[in-house]
C-alpha cells in the first residue's frame, strides 16, 4: 500500500548539526554557569533554618534583618516570599559536634569534654544542649530522654527574636535541618539518579538496540543538565520537590524518545527504500502532531500548577516545564541525531522479525 | 468487530461505582476541632461536655456543634483560628484534661458504619510538628562495652589474673599485666564470644592484641551484635516515644522508625514543639526493692506514711505496699528484658549487668520467699499555671508495677511470672522502657502552622481543577467527540487515583496533588496517541471501524512502553524519597497504573458502545480529518 504524503514534511535530521550545536552550547552554558555562580540548594540538602512568617501587612525586611542581628543572627538572609507580608528567613546550620564523635577518652568520664564543646556551640542553646548531654552520660539516672543537637533549637530561637520585635507575627513553618541529615539526602538523591538512569538504559536496551538506549540516554542526560542549568543561572532553589521533578523528567521525557523510535522502527520495516535519514526524519513527520500535543497537555498543567500551586510547588513546576520543552526537543533532534551517528542501520531492526508479521495483519 | 465482550464492560462500570464510592467521603470535608478527653480513661459526661461549651461560648467563639464521641468531648468550630483559641480556653479552664487538635471529617453516620472515611493528610496540609531522631549508636557501643567490663574485671580478678582495662574507640581493651596468667585470661575472656547474641552467632570478638607493650586482647562488638543493639535501641526509644506521644492524646500521631538509625516522630495539630518535646523528653528510671514484710502496709497508708527506713507506694491499681528504702538494683543495671515462656507459663526474662546481679545475688539469698515489688519512676513535665502564667514543671510520680515472690537464688538472669501473657508483655515494655536506654539525638524539626496547611490545600485544590479544565477543552477542541471521551476517562482517572489513596491509607501532601496534576496532564498522552493513530488510518483510507481497531491496536505497545518508563522513575522516587515527596511517587505510580487502564479500556468501552455497531457511519467526530473522504465500509 503506498503511502501518503504525511500532513507535515519538514527536514529535521537535515538540520540535525545545528541542533546538536545548538544543545552543546546549552551545555556548555550551564557548565560555566555551575562553576561560576553553582547551585543555590534548599535546605533538604544543606541542613539549617529556615523560617516563614506573616506579618499581615508589608515587612519591613531591614527592621526584620536588624532584629536578628541583634539577637545574634547576623548571618540570616531575609526575604520576600510570595506577597508582601510573608518573609522567609534562613540561617546555615551551626557548627555542630557530632553526638557520637568527638567523644575523647573512654568510659562515662569522657563525656564531659563534649558537652563542653556543645556547650560554647550556640549563643544560648549550649546550656540546653549540654545540660542534656551532661546528665545523659552521667550514668546515674538512667534517662530515656531525646535531646537536641543545637541546629534544632536554632529555628525555635529565631522565632523568639521575631516575636519580641513584632508580637503580632504569624507563625507559618519552622524548619530545623541537621547538616548530616542534608548530606545523607544529597548522597541518597545522587542515587536515585543514577539509579534511574541505569533502569532507564536497561529497559530500553532491552526494547530496541543498544545504540538507540546510547541516543535515548545521552538525550536524557542532556535535558537533566539544561534544567539543572536553568536553575544555575536563574539562582532558583533546588531542593527535593525539584529533584523529584527531575526523575519525573527522566521518566516522560523518555516517553516521547519511545514514541519516535517505534515509529522509526516500524518505519525501518515497512520503507523499503530510503535512507536511514529519511526514514527518521518521516517517523518524526509522522509523530509530531502527537509529540507536540502531549508536550502541550503537560505544559497545560503545569502552567496551571505554577500559577495557582503557590511557592511549596514553584521550583517543581519550573523543573517539570523546562524538562518537558527539552525534552520535546530532544526527542526530535538529539535522540534520533545521536543515533545516526552510531550509524543504525536496517539490520538492527532485525530482532524485532515477529512483531513484523504481527504488523502486516489488514 | 469493535465490541467488547460484556465482562469489560461489567467490569469498568465497577471500577467506577466503587471508586467513586470510596471517594465520596472526601466530599464532605473535615472540620477543625477539639478533643477533651480525661487523663484516666474515663468516659466525658454530660455535665462536663456543658461546661466545655459554656467556656468556649463565654469567650465568643463559635462553635459549630460539640458531642461525646469514643468517651470524649468532640467540639467543631468554623475554622482553623476558633480552633486555636478555643485550644487556650480550655487549657485554661480545664489543666488537668487531655487537650488535642484534631480534624473531624464530616461523613455521615452511614458511611462511617461501612467504614469509609476520607483521605488522610499528610503534615504539610494539616500542619503540625515533625521530629526526627537519631540514635546515638557509638555511645550505645560504649555502653554495652563498660558494662561488659565490670564484668570481665571481677572475673579476671577472680581468677587471679592482674590486667588493666579501659574502653576506648568502641572496643574494650584487656591488658594483662603478668604474661604467665595469659592462658587464664583468655580462658575467660573467650566466655564473652558468646554472650548477647543467639545460638551461633558470633557476639564479642576476642582479637589477641599488645597493649603498652604487655599483651592483652581487643575486645569488639561484631556487626551481628551492633546490629542487634541498634534495633534494640530504636526499638526501645519508639516505644518510650509512643506512650509519651499516646500521653499528648494527638490522634494520628505517627512513631516509626526511618531508614537504619532514625525514629519519625509526626504529631498533627501539635504547634508548639517546645511543649511536645518536653513532654517527648519525660525521663523514667526503675527500681528493683525489697517489701518490708514486717510493716503493716494498711496501717501505713492509713497514717500517710511508712516506718522510718522505709518508704510507701502504691501499685497502679491503688494497693499500698511498704518497701525497703535502699534499692535492689537499679534501671541502667538493667541489660535487657523482654517476654516468652518458661516451663509453659507466661514470663518476663530479665537480665542485669555484673554490678545489679551481685546486690541480686546477695538479696535473694538472704530474702527467699520474700516479696520483691519493681517500682517505676517517671518525671513528667506538665503545665501548671504560676502567677498567670503558664509554666512547665516536671513530677515525679512513683509507681510499683509489679511485687513478685523471691523463688530462687539468682543473679543476673531470672523470670518473673504468675502474669498473663498481656501483663508479661506489659511489664517487659515497661521494663525496657525504664532501663537506660540509648540516647537518641534530635536531628531535624519542623514545625507547620495550621494556616499554612489550608493554604496548601486551597492551592492544591485550584491547581487541580484549572489544570483538568484546560486538559479538558483542548481534548475537547482538538479531538471533538472523541475528545470528550477522553475528558470522561481522565475523570475516572482522578476518582480511581483518589479511591486508591483511600484504601492504602497514604496520606495526601502537596506534592502528592501536584502529583495528581502533571498525572492529568500525563494521562491524556495515550489518548492522543490512539486518536492520532485512528486519524491516521482514515487519511490512509480505512472504514472507520477498521481505523478504530487499527488505532488501539497499532498505539497499545507505544502507550505501555512510554507508561512504564514514567513508571519507573516512579518507583525510584519512592523508594528513595521520604516524606512528602513519597507522596508524589506514590499518586504519580497510582495514576499512571490507573490511566493505563482508563484510558485505553474506558475510552473503548464508551467508543464500542457509541460506535461497534454501527456499520453505516459515514464519519468519525475525531476532527483534523478535514476534506479528505472516508472510504466506505
Amino acid at each position: 500500500m503506498p503511502l501518503l504524503k504525511s500532513p507535515t514534511h519538514f527536514d529535521f535530521m537535515g538540520k540535525r548539526w545545528f541542533a546538536l550545536t545548538f544543545s552543546g552550547a546549552l551545555i556548555l552554558i550551564t557548565v560555566i554557569s555551575l562553576l561560576v555562580r553553582g547551585m543555590n540548594f534548599g535546605l533538604d540538602f544543606t541542613g539549617g533554618v529556615l523560617v516563614e512568617v506573616d506579618y499581615g501587612k508589608p515587612a519591613k525586611l531591614d527592621e526584620v534583618r536588624r532584629a536578628l542581628a541583634d539577637a545574634g543572627y547576623g548571618d540570616a538572609v531575609v526575604q520576600s516570599f510570595g506577597t508582601a507580608s510573608d518573609v522567609l528567613i534562613r540561617l546555615p546550620p551551626p557548627e555542630e559536634k557530632a553526638p557520637a564523635g568527638g567523644q575523647a577518652g573512654g568510659g562515662n568520664g569522657g563525656a564531659e569534654a563534649n558537652s563542653g564543646a556543645n556547650a560554647n556551640a550556640e549563643a544560648g542553646n549550649g546550656n540546653e544542649a549540654g545540660a542534656g548531654a551532661r546528665a545523659r552520660r552521667g550514668g546515674a539516672a538512667a534517662e530515656t530522654g531525646p535531646t537536641n543537637d543545637p541546629g534544632t533549637v536554632l529555628g525555635r530561637r529565631v522565632v523568639e527574636a521575631l516575636r519580641a520585635q513584632d508580637p503580632n507575627v504569624t507563625l507559618l513553618q519552622v524548619q530545623s535541618i541537621g547538616a548530616q541529615v542534608g548530606e545523607d539526602l544529597a548522597d541518597q538523591a545522587s542515587m536515585a539518579l543514577l539509579v534511574a538512569f541505569a533502569l532507564v538504559f536497561v529497559y530500553v536496551m532491552i526494547r530496541f538496540r543498544w545504540k538507540f538506549a546510547a541516543g535515548a540516554i545521552l538525550a536524557l542526560v542532556h535535558d537533566v543538565i539544561v534544567v539543572v542549568g536553568w536553575f544555575s543561572i536563574f539562582g532558583l532553589t533546588f531542593d527535593l520537590t525539584v529533584l523529584a521533578a527531575v526523575l519525573a523528567v527522566i521518566g516522560y521525557s523518555l516517553n516521547d524518545t519511545i514514541v519516535v523510535y517505534d515509529r522509526i522502527r516500524e518505519n525501518f520495516r515497512t520503507m523499503r527504500r530510503g535512507s536511514s535519514i529519511e526514514v527518521m526524519n518521516a517517523a518524526i513527520n509522522q509523530t509530531l502532531s502527537r509529540t507536540i500535543n502531549t508536550s502541550l497537555t503537560v505544559i497545560l498543567v503545569l502552567v496551571a500548577l505554577l500559577a495557582l500551586g503557590g511557592q511549596p510547588v514553584r521550583g517543581f513546576s519550573i523543573a517539570l516545564i523546562v524538562g518537558t520543552v527539552m525534552g520535546t526537543y530532544s526527542s526530535i533532534y538529539i535522540a534520533s541525531a545521536l543515533t545516526l551517528l552510531f550509524k543504525v542501520t536496517p539490520s538492527d531492526m532485525m530482532p524485532a522479525k515477529r512483531e513484523v508479521e504481527v504488523d502486516a495483519l489488514p | 468487530m469493535n465490541r467488547y465482550p460484556m465482562w469489560v464492560n461489567v467490569l469498568t462500570v465497577l471500577i467506577l461505582v466503587v471508586s467513586t464510592i470510596l471517594a465520596l467521603p472526601n466530599v464532605y470535608g473535615e472540620d477543625p476541632a477539639i478533643q477533651v478527653s480525661t487523663a484516666t480513661g474515663t468516659a466525658i459526661d454530660a455535665p462536663t461536655l456543658e461546661s466545655i461549651r459554656a467556656a468556649i461560648e463565654k469567650e465568643d467563639i463559635g462553635i459549630v456543634s460539640a458531642d461525646i464521641e469514643n468517651n470524649a468531648a468532640l467540639v467543631r468550630f468554623p475554622t482553623v483560628a476558633a480552633q486555636l483559641e478555643a485550644q487556650d480556653v480550655l487549657r485554661g479552664a480545664f489543666p488537668n484534661h487531655v487537650i488535642a487538635l484534631t480534624l473531624a471529617p464530616r461523613t455521615p453516620e452511614w458511611m462511617s458504619a461501612l467504614g469509609l472515611k476520607p483521605m488522610s493528610l499528610g503534615l504539610d496540609l494539616r500542619g503540625g510538628v515533625h521530629f526526627l531522631y537519631q540514635v546515638d549508636l557509638d555511645t550505645a557501643i560504649r555502653t554495652y562495652l563498660t558494662t561488659e567490663e565490670a564484668d570481665l574485671r571481677r572475673d579476671l580478678r577472680e581468677a587471679g589474673v592482674r590486667n588493666r582495662l579501659r574502653v576506648q574507640n568502641n572496643a574494650l581493651l584487656v591488658e594483662v599485666l603478668d604474661s604467665a596468667d595469659l592462658a587464664k585470661a583468655e580462658s575467660v575472656i573467650r566466655k564473652l564470644e558468646s554472650s548477647g547474641v543467639g545460638i551461633g552467632q558470633q557476639g564479642l570478638i576476642v582479637s589477641p592484641t599488645q597493649i603498652g607493650g604487655n599483651p592483652g586482647f581487643r575486645v569488639q562488638l561484631s556487626d551481628a551484635l551492633i546490629k542487634q543493639r541498634q534495633d534494640f535501641a530504636i526499638q526501645q526509644n519508639i516505644v518510650t516515644l509512643r506512650n509519651r506521644v499516646n500521653e499528648l492524646g494527638v490522634s494520628e500521631a505517627l512513631v516509626q522508625r526511618q531508614g537504619l538509625d532514625r525514629i519519625l516522630v509526626e504529631l498533627p495539630g501539635i504547634q508548639d514543639p517546645a511543649q511536645a518535646e518536653r513532654v517527648l523528653g519525660a525521663t523514667s528510671t526503675l527500681e528493683f526493692r525489697l517489701v518490708d514484710t514486717e510493716a503493716n502496709a494498711a496501717q501505713a497508708a492509713a497514717q500517710g506514711h511508712a516506718p522510718v527506713g522505709d518508704e510507701l507506694y502504691y501499685t497502679r491499681e491503688g494497693v499500698p505496699y511498704v518497701l525497703k528504702r535502699e534499692p535492689v538494683a537499679t534501671g541502667d543495671q538493667l541489660v535487657d528484658a523482654n517476654s516468652g515462656y518458661t516451663q509453659g507459663q507466661p514470663s518476663v526474662n530479665v537480665r542485669l549487668n555484673a554490678q545489679g546481679a551481685r546486690r541480686m545475688l546477695d538479696t535473694t539469698t538472704a530474702n527467699l520467699n520474700k516479696p520483691m515489688a519493681v517500682l517505676l519512676i517517671e518525671e513528667k513535665p506538665q503545665t501548671v499555671e504560676r502567677d498567670g502564667k503558664q509554666v512547665v514543671e516536671t513530677k515525679t510520680e512513683k509507681t510499683i508495677i509489679n511485687v513478685a515472690t523471691i523463688r530462687g537464688v539468682f543473679s543476673s538472669n531470672f523470670q518473673i511470672t504468675g502474669l498473663s501473657p498481656f501483663e508479661a508483655r506489659d511489664l517487659a515494655l515497661m521494663l525496657r522502657s525504664g532501663a537506660l536506654s540509648t540516647p537518641i539525638v534530635k536531628v531535624e524539626e519542623r514545625t507547620i502552622g495550621p494556616s499554612l496547611g489550608q493554604d496548601n490545600i486551597v492551592k492544591g485544590r485550584n491547581a487541580v481543577v484549572v489544570g483538568f479544565l484546560a486538559v479538558v477543552l483542548f481534548m475537547a477542541l482538538y479531538y471533538r467527540v472523541f475528545g470528550l471521551i477522553a475528558d470522561i476517562a481522565l475523570a475516572m482517572n482522578v476518582v480511581v487515583i483518589i479511591a486508591a489513596l483511600a484504601i492504602i491509607n497514604s496520606a495526601l501532601t502537596l506534592p502528592g496533588i501536584a502529583g495528581i496534576v502533571l498525572t492529568v496532564g500525563m494521562s491524556v498522552d495515550a489518548n492522543v496517541l490512539i486518536f492520532e493513530r485512528i486519524r491516521e488510518e482514515l487519511r490512509l483510507g480505512s472504514s472507520p471501524q477498521a481505523s478504530i481497531r487499527a488505532g488501539y491496536e497499532k498505539a497499545w505497545a507505544t502507550i505501555f512502553d512510554s507508561h512504564i518508563t514514567t513508571l519507573i522513575a516512579a518507583l525510584v522516587l519512592f523508594f528513595f524519597g521520604t516524606g512528602p515527596i513519597k507522596g508524589f511517587a506514590v499518586t504519580l505510580s497510582i495514576g499512571i497504573i490507573s490511566s493505563i487502564y482508563t484510558a485505553v479500556v474506558g475510552t473503548r468501552v464508551i467508543v464500542n458502545l457509541m460506535y461497534g455497531g454501527r456499520t453505516q457511519i459515514k464519519r468519525l467526530p475525531i476532527g483534523g480529518i478535514g476534506r479528505m473522504q472516508n472510504a466506505s465500509a
